[in-house]
């Protein structure tokens, strides 16, 4: 089925239609939760978006694919949650630690679900610039919008984010070594 | 150079297995799913197609039956009439003719003048019936004891002579006029077919069946039944045709209906738009009623001239949910004298779901003007009407989806309101196929399906889309035949 034909029915609240378009979209959709959310609520998560999904598809207008706009909407789910949850608290004022440099070797030879870990020890704050910056591809500017915060916050807590994730590299190998 | 970035690789496309029961969860949280409710267009036009059919059916068999009664028939069964009531003895026919001609039934008293039809019938019960009550006294006596005689035998013996009823009498006259009938008899056909007439007529129903044995009674029941199918009065509309070239009727007829909508593009790709307000409007009822003047032509042509006002309902129905409002709160610090320190400003962002749903209102007041072809078919009517329908003016309130998908008002005046919609619609093309049953001499029951085709988009041509709204309905209503 055409994928337009497809939302078309959706839009018509075929249920079949959106039982295809919910096995076609719901892996990727559990992976984006999964990152922003964490494995606890991820699922919850993931279900909300999906219903927003349902319910906000007459308003996919085709501009951009289809995939890029449900994904938006699966990105701007999480952080509804986080915010609703309380846990996007901005951290103002820092901590001391040092910058360090991600090392691409390390990184490189990870798989997928151990960057996922690695991704997990961040704060969620640090973590969803993060997650919107280098994951998505978000510009500052967007992700100030869309958090409420400073384009400077976007960019300190990008910062902190690399730091929290060299730090937890460095802890690795040693306790590998 | 630009560093590879490997999270980015790694993640963005990244699946995870989903377990099996986590659609149940989404789906017990969806809208139910409901079957489209689709205008009942198939059973209303099955119901129609039958009605027609039906009516169609019982004007050929009506029309059998009278065929049936054919002039030649007529005389049969006039015959049975006339074995049934003639008696042995006497005859009204012998009363009469014998008065006119005074042939050789010379136990006849009447006067020559006289076209008495009067009779002292002796029955069993010795009742009597006096079946004109003109001047002349009647020198027969009666009696319809004897159902014996045949016609066929009287007519064939002696026509003058026939011992009929009334009604055998003018079998005699008119179908078989025997050379033995005399001049004097042909003069007094006239004389006695007015006194049958008026002496019969009122009877028909009446007194002369009662007045015989049962056999006998049943046989005269049928016989006058069918003379009451022959017998119509020529200067009803539902028997005889427009005595004039042209007649005039008036049509008062209304009805529910459906009103299809279509969407075109009008200018580039806008089919989520369409799909959107497809998905976002839903047909809710569709009405109308009106009246028309017709013209009728002998040949069976009408025209046909109204006013029709429909009126048709949408439910728009929105869901928005990733709405959000936003509201500012504004905090002002004193100190404990009063005096002003600060204020704090405080953007509040409140995400939740946003329901609409408007009942929209689209209002037509349109001038058919018809082409009819009306068709006999017994007692009934079958018409088939064309033409054209000129739009006098069209209203619109409520809301629709704009094109950048906001929901907006389409009420003239509202705040805010998009002005897509024209207020003249121009021509349509109506289409119908009706019955008309007969109720009164001056009233008949009108049936009439019906599809009004809109040439024209109903929305301006600076609109995105080419929104058409046509009008199928099933109309009932009354004809009342002017003359």
């Amino acid at each position: 089925m055409q994928e337009q034909e497809l939302i078309r029915r959706c839009n018509a609240n075929e249920r079949t239609a959106q039982r295809l378009l919910y096995d076609q979209y719901a892996p990727l959709i559990l992976s984006i939760c999964r990152r922003y959310i964490g494995s606890a609520n991820a699922e919850d998560v993931m279900q909300d978006s999906f219903i927003r999904v349902f319910n906000y598809l007459a308003q996919y207008r085709g501009e951009g694919s289809f995939e890029g706009w449900i994904r938006r909407v699966a990105v701007n789910t999480c952080i509804r949650h986080l915010e609703k949850a309380k846990r996007l608290k901005v951290d103002l004022y820092g901590d001391n630690m040092p910058e360090y440099a991600v090392q691409p070797d390390a990184i490189s030879q990870m798989g997928a679900n151990e960057l996922l870990a690695l991704i997990d020890n961040i704060p969620d704050g640090y973590k969803t610039v993060f997650n919107l910056n280098v994951i998505e591809g978000y510009q500052h500017k967007e992700i100030a919008k869309l958090l409420g915060i400073e384009e400077s916050s976007s960019r300190s807590q990008l910062t902190k984010a690399r730091k929290y994730i060299q730090r937890s590299l460095e802890v690795t190998q040693k306790v590998v070594l | 150079m630009t560093e590879r970035n490997f999270f980015r690789e790694k993640l963005y496309h990244h699946t995870m297995p989903v377990n099996e029961g986590l659609w149940s969860a989404i789906e017990a949280q969806l809208p139910p799913e409901q079957k489209q409710k689709r205008f009942p267009v198939f059973w209303m036009t099955l119901f129609g197609t039958t009605l027609l059919g039906g009516a169609l059916m019982i004007g050929v068999f009506t029309q059998k039956s009278v065929t049936n009664t054919s002039p030649q028939p007529i005389v049969e069964q006039q015959q049975v009439i006339a074995s049934a009531m003639t008696t042995s003895n006497t005859s009204i026919e012998q009363d009469a003719i014998g008065a006119s001609s005074s042939n050789e039934n010379s136990d006849n008293k009447a006067t020559t003048s006289t076209t008495t039809l009067s009779s002292s019938n002796t029955l069993g019960s010795g009742a009597s019936a006096d079946l004109t009550p003109t001047s002349g006294k009647s020198g027969s006596k009666r009696s319809f004891n004897s159902p014996k005689p045949s016609v066929t035998k009287q007519t064939n013996t002696n026509n003058s002579k026939t011992k009929m009823s009334p009604v055998g009498i003018i079998t005699a006259n008119n179908s078989q006029p025997s050379n033995q009938t005399n001049s004097a008899s042909q003069a007094s056909t006239a004389a006695i077919d007015n006194a049958l007439n008026s002496a019969i007529l009122p009877y028909r129903n009446t007194s002369v069946t009662s007045l015989l044995p049962l056999t006998e009674m049943n046989q005269a029941n049928s016989s006058i039944n069918l003379m009451t199918n022959i017998a119509p009065d020529p200067n009803c509309y539902k028997f005889g045709d427009i005595g004039a070239h042209y007649a005039l009727s008036l049509d008062v007829l209304g009805g529910i209906g459906f009103s299809p909508k279509t969407y075109e593009q009008n200018s580039g790709e806008n089919q989520d738009y369409i799909s959107a307000r497809k998905a976002t409007e839903q047909n809710q009822y569709a009405w109308s009623f009106g009246a028309r003047l017709n013209l009728h032509h002998r040949s069976g042509l009408t025209g046909r001239l109204g006013l029709q006002y429909t009126q048709v309902g949408d439910v728009f129905d929105y869901r928005d949910s990733l709405a959000t409002q936003t509201t500012t709160r504004i905090d002002s610090f004193f100190a404990a004298d009063g005096t002003f320190l600060y204020t704090e400003v405080t953007q509040v962002l409140i995400d939740g779901t946003l329901v609409k749903k408007i009942h929209n209102t689209y209002r037509y007041v349109d001038i058919p003007l018809l082409v009819g072809y009306e068709m006999r078919l017994g007692r009934n009517i079958v018409m088939l009407n064309v033409g054209p329908v000129f739009n006098l003016t069209q209203t619109h309130e409520g809301q629709i989806l704009d094109s950048m998908l906001h929901p907006r008002s389409i009420t003239p005046g509202a705040p805010g309101a998009i002005d897509i919609y024209k207020t003249n619609v121009g021509v349509s093309l109506y289409f119908g196929a009706g019955i008309l049953f007969p109720l009164t001499d001056r009233l008949s029951a009108l049936i009439e399906p019906s599809y009004l085709y809109r040439l024209s988009p109903v929305t301006l041509n600076s609109y995105e889309l080419k929104e058409k709204r046509h009008y199928a309905s099933l109309n009932l209503g009354v004809r009342y035949h002017i003359n």
